[in-house]
């Protein structure tokens, strides 16, 4: 009977999962909780909002509304979307610098931004 | 010699076939979120696998692309085509390439078609979106990758081990 896991199997898995849970935490401790929102669609930017006002932002493309982002409790998500997966829909609420919603479908995402840091991000520099 | 020729018959690959792409229905039945973008059970990559043990490169790969086309065609659109086909292939290569090294077993080879698929489809998604924020969450990608991996890598060991009693 063949062998079923060998001590390169043991040490490969607990690597990847050591290096995975490694850069998470690295990332965690460094993004701080942001204060705005970015919107792009495309590539292109559709409006930053501020986090700290609950409000409801419908994203309209071409005249049609096509998703909805909701800003509550200093988190934004995703409620409405007219794509057949909804999966932007079931991601989780973001409120720290970095993390995003992406809506492919409608190739709109949402993104948390800190407003004073802004200039060093790469998109603002390829611009 | 027979065996050979029965797993490169129609039938054979027929039937891999359909599995494969009753897989990719259930999984798109199951409502399966973990709260991230991307990650899916990848429950079709059990055949790829077992496969890739008992059938060929050439025959998984074969496999791979025509449920890929097959799947996005009935349950999708282009785009999760686009994307399933750069999951797909890097995964599949990548599982071909370190299973000729004969460094690992059935496990580790799915662990490492889970990340990689994971990877591919969140550079596809970065291309698209034209943003690379998202690449932020590539550490949560390789642990999907690695937990999903590992499932489908028992799976298939199992599977493996009963199918060689078999044939």
């Amino acid at each position: 009977m063949r062998k079923r896991i060998g001590r390169s199997d043991i040490l490969f898995i607990a690597g990847c999962l050591i290096v995975g849970v490694l850069f998470w935490f690295i990332q965690d401790q460094q993004r701080a909780t942001g204060a705005m929102i970015r919107i792009q669609i495309d590539g292109q930017e559709y409006g930053t909002y501020s986090l700290k006002e609950d409000r409801k932002i419908p994203i309209e493309i071409n005249g049609r509304q096509t998703n909805q982002v909701t800003i509550q409790n200093e988190a934004a998500t995703m409620t409405e979307a007219d794509c057949p997966d909804h999966l932007c829909m079931h991601q989780r609420s973001i409120r720290k610098v970095n993390e995003s919603i992406v809506c492919l479908p409608n190739k709109v995402v949402v993104t948390v931004i800190d407003p004073n840091a802004e200039e060093t991000d790469i998109d603002v520099i390829a611009k | 010699m027979k065996r050979e020729m029965r797993q490169n018959s129609v039938a054979y690959l027929g039937v891999c076939i359909s599995v494969a792409l009753i897989l990719s229905y259930v999984e798109s039945l199951i409502p399966f979120y973990f709260g991230i973008p991307g990650v899916k059970l990848g429950l079709t990559n059990l055949i790829i696998v077992i496969m890739l043990y008992q059938t060929g490169e050439k025959q998984a790969f074969m496999v791979s692309i025509l449920r890929i086309l097959l799947a996005g065609l009935l349950f999708g659109n282009l785009f999760s085509i686009l994307y399933s086909l750069a999951g797909g292939i890097l995964s599949l290569f990548m599982m071909a390439v370190w299973k000729r090294t004969g460094w690992f077993h059935i496990v580790s080879i799915s662990v490492i078609g889970g990340i990689t698929h994971n990877i591919a489809q969140l550079i596809v998604a970065s291309l698209i979106v034209q943003t690379f924020h998202i690449l932020y969450y590539g550490p949560m990608l390789l642990i999907a990758g690695v937990v999903t991996g590992l499932l489908i890598g028992i799976l298939a060991q199992e599977m493996v081990l009963r199918l060689d009693k078999i044939s």
